[in-house]
């Protein structure tokens, strides 16, 4: 397609990962038609195919975790909407605390999922290894049990879209660069792509995920969001021997499970990691996530890492998404800032964004996420490091908002 | 899995020959074997039973399926997963020598991977040159064991000053700085390094036909250290298929050891000799129920029970991760690198074919004088085997069939990442090692890019213990 050529389009959304084809779906069966999603290389091929596809409604603030257990529900109905097996599993998750301070502090958090219809069981001494045997040899932890909390196959959930956008007739074009974001009358017109080729739409999406900073300063429009790496490892399959999701955020934040199909995936956070779009694995992850999590669980010692990779996660200062039109320049809209939720949260959003955009309206449940919160401080570091200090700082800036 | 397998490769390769011993330790068994153990077989049960099903199920079969009566979604997903043909997790723990591990962190200008008869010679010239050089390799390394010219070499590169580290594998690739890992008994060794020789050697191509997975059919490296080994083979119909340049090795060494021989096959000539022979023939099919009984090759039955498959596929993953394209090339084909980077070397039988100590003496001098690599030999795809067996299994770690691609390609999943994800193929152990040339091939013949899934560390599974003691956090 080297000539230039022009198409026009109601809905332009950049980005072929999880966020652009959930909103296509649902764009589409509100009834509208000429939806096109471009995505640079191939569907999925940033941080949505890089994931672990945890759903988990344990969030650290009232407001997340209410959205979050929407969002759980709407993922549950997820393999009946796309009427293709998403894979939802819902083995639970757990919490395990290693100092007194993080115990103390989670304490209140269960009480406040416990108060939002979670059921979130503290458990203490010996209880945590008769429920989590997997720790057993491991250091002695308290922690906490969440369900339903859930996994799903994110492959799985992206090619139920897939098929599902297919039989709606919406193209995903994959291999398209957007280069040039087009404006018109101080509003946005559509994009240009890789050889010159315009997209014409009154309304185009950002929901490129970690690559969403470059979409956003292709349009002119500042944000704070910062893309950040985060590394997994994976092992050989065994025979299931542990289903429930496992986190720890002390000393550092991590987190391991088995797979649907017996391998064992983990993760162990660097808090020095710098921001920036890094897709490679490093060797110091294999330190790290070695020492960590056999401190906790020696019985995985003798299982075999055959691969590592790395994903981004699009990070906001405030770890809340950042979902909607900007102000500055109409059209442009927001659909991105899951700071490593993308995958629990998307379905929904998606949803909500859609009824938005159809309707004109701002669905109730998108309140807090307006792109709009960090307007004139677009400059707000992202607190990186440890996981309880950056919600600690974004909750008392949130307070001193007028 | 849920099929019997083999053991293919004998040398850790392929990955096919996981078993648990009596004492509950996880192992491959060539391993073993090659240390007299008895290797335990598969007893039949509900599980093999159900294999027979699945067998029959694209990779995606989940799909449509599992999802009536909802209520049962969960049981569904459970059951699925408690019907994994994987072995038991072994639950030793750590013990002392795992916390005496400790990451060690060398530097130097050049890092050279394998200590053959290659890797040393390259060694010794760098050395020579004024270069400061850095050897690992995989296997214990003894000059008074190891064959005369290895010896040599070896007394060559040490006398020159290189630095060599043995029961060191090469496992994957870093940068920022550039460096390698190595995976050793003690702990992690990370070099630091300028320039990487990559002398790793080929190991035994894999064929993709029906009934290839089959116990019985193993490679001609494995086999000849099997000969090696003084292994008892009598009463085997033993039966050899093997490329050109392959066969006539195999024969000798075979005649040599005073091991009788059934036939011999290939897909061109063959060398003269007593036994019948089948020049220029295909292999169509292998038969057998739990393992191997006979096989057609050029349309006629040829019984055996044990088949020597004598290709090569030259090493390429430490190329890949160092950011060489991936190609096909000769006939089978095979998996190519092909790079242009100056601080990337390969000498010796990674480079492809049999290669003599001048050609690994040659390809120094060239590098030092700062002459490019040569240029890859032009791809040459055809149609073969691979793409013409759709029932073959293709990735028979993931049991992944020809059919399963080509299924996944026509359904629009057009990009090798996507085929990945879509149908599981290269996802399990061998990372792709057994099924990547077959995987291009089916690329090739649909007109897809020729391209191998982002190829990452690492280069053979590692133990999680072996990781620790990192000095870094």
């Amino acid at each position: 397609m080297t000539e230039a050529s022009h198409q026009d389009a109601d809905y332009v959304i950049v980005g072929g990962g999880l966020f652009g084809v959930a909103l296509a779906f649902e764009l589409s069966r509100m009834g509208a038609r000429r939806i096109a999603v471009l995505e640079q290389k191939h569907l999925g091929a940033g941080a949505t195919s890089r994931n672990i596809g945890r759903v988990r409604t344990s969030q650290f603030t009232p407001e997340l975790a209410r959205f979050a257990r929407r969002a759980f529900d709407k993922h549950a109905a997820m393999s009946d909407v796309l009427g293709s097996n998403t894979l939802f599993w819902t083995p639970g998750y757990a919490l395990v605390f290693y100092d007194e301070e993080e115990t103390a502090h989670m304490d209140s958090v269960c009480a406040m999922l416990e108060g939002l219809g979670q059921h979130a069981e503290y458990l203490r001494g010996g209880h945590v290894v008769d429920r989590l045997p997997v720790l057993r040899g491991g250091e002695p932890p308290a922690g906490c049990l969440i369900r339903p909390d859930a996994c799903v196959h994110h492959d799985a959930l992206l090619y139920a879209y897939r098929k599902a956008l297919a039989r709606e007739g919406v193209d995903v074009h994959e291999g398209v660069r957007v280069t040039r974001v087009l404006q018109e009358h101080g509003a946005v017109a559509g994009v240009e792509t890789e050889g010159g080729r315009q997209w014409r739409a009154p309304v185009v999406v950002n929901a490129c995920g970690g690559w969403s900073g470059r979409l956003s300063a292709l349009a002119g429009v500042p944000v704070p969001n910062v893309p950040l790496r985060r590394e997994v490892l994976v092992t050989d399959s065994w025979q299931p021997f542990m289903s429930t999701m496992i986190t720890f955020y002390r000393p550092v934040e991590g987190w391991f499970h088995q797979t649907l199909r017996g391998e064992i995936v983990i993760g162990v956070v660097d808090p020095e990691e710098p921001p920036g779009l890094e897709l490679g694995a490093s060797d110091h992850h294999l330190g790290r996530a070695a020492r960590h999590v056999l401190r906790k669980a020696p019985v995985l010692a003798d299982a075999r890492v055959v691969r590592q990779w790395a994903g981004v996660y699009d990070m906001t200062p405030d770890r809340k998404p950042m979902i909607g039109p900007v102000d500055d320049l109409p059209g442009f809209i927001q659909a991105n800032g899951d700071n490593g939720r993308g995958i629990a949260l998307i379905p929904y959003l998606a949803e909500q964004l859609a009824q938005w955009l159809e309707h004109g309206s701002q669905p109730e449940a998108l309140r807090g996420f307006e792109t709009q919160r960090y307007k004139g401080r677009e400059d707000t570091p992202v607190v990186m490091g440890d996981y309880y200090a950056a919600y600690r700082k974004s909750n008392s800036t949130e307070r001193k908002d007028p | 899995m849920h099929r019997a397998r083999g053991a293919f490769c004998h040398d850790g390769w392929c990955q096919q020959c996981k078993i648990t011993l009596p004492d509950g330790r996880a192992v491959l068994a060539c391993q073993q074997h090659a240390r007299g153990a008895q290797v335990p077989r598969l007893s039949w049960s509900w599980k093999r039973l159900l294999g027979l099903v699945a067998e029959r199920m694209p990779p995606w079969f989940y799909e449509g399926h599992f999802l009536w009566p909802r209520t049962m979604r969960q049981r569904y997903l459970s059951w699925l997963r408690g019907a994994s043909g994987a072995l038991v997790l072994p639950q030793a723990g750590l013990s002392e020598d795992d916390h005496a591990r400790r990451w060690r962190r060398l530097s130097t200008d050049v890092l050279v991977v394998g200590a053959g008869r290659s890797g040393l010679t390259a060694a010794q010239r760098l050395a020579k040159a004024g270069r400061r050089v850095l050897v690992v390799e995989r296997k214990p390394l003894d000059a008074d064991l190891a064959p005369p010219a290895v010896a040599a070499a070896l007394r060559a590169a040490r006398d020159a000053g290189c630095d060599i580290h043995t029961g060191s594998l090469c496992v994957g690739l870093y940068t920022d700085p550039q460096r390698a890992l190595c995976a050793a008994d003690g702990g992690m060794l990370s070099v630091e390094y300028q320039v990487l020789v990559v002398a790793t050697g080929a190991y035994d191509k894999w064929l993709v036909f029906p009934g290839s997975d089959l116990p019985g059919i193993i490679g001609a490296r494995a086999f000849l250290s099997l000969i090696d080994q003084r292994t008892d083979l009598q009463g085997l119909r033993i039966g050899v298929y093997a490329a050109e340049d392959a066969a006539a090795g195999i024969v000798a060494r075979v005649r040599d050891a005073g091991v009788g021989l059934g036939w011999v096959a290939g897909p061109g000539s063959l060398p003269p000799g007593p036994m019948p022979s089948l020049p220029n023939a295909p292999l169509d099919r292998a038969y057998g129920r739990g393992r191997l009984r006979a096989v057609t090759i050029g349309g006629r039955r040829m019984a055996c029970d044990l088949l020597v498959l004598g290709f090569s596929q030259p090493t390429y993953e430490l190329q890949a991760q160092a950011g060489a394209r991936m190609t096909l090339s000769g006939m089978p084909p095979i998996v190519t690198p092909v790079s242009q980077d100056p601080s990337l070397l390969v000498v010796g039988a990674a480079v492809g074919g049999d290669r003599a100590q001048a050609d690994t003496i040659a390809r120094v001098e060239s590098w030092l004088r700062g002459e490019a690599p040569a240029a890859a030999e032009p791809a040459q795809v055809h149609e073969t085997l691979a793409t013409q067996a759709p029932e073959a299994i293709l990735c028979p770690c993931e049991d992944v069939r020809v059919r399963d691609l080509q299924g996944a390609i026509r359904d629009g999943y057009r990009d090798i990442e996507l085929i990945k994800r879509h149908t599981g193929v290269g996802t399990g152990p061998c990372q792709g090692k057994l099924c990547h040339g077959a995987m291009l091939q089916c690329l090739a013949a649909e007109g897809l890019d020729v391209r191998i899934p982002t190829p990452r560390p690492l280069v053979r599974p590692v133990p999680l213990r072996m990781f620790l003691g990192a000095d870094d956090d």
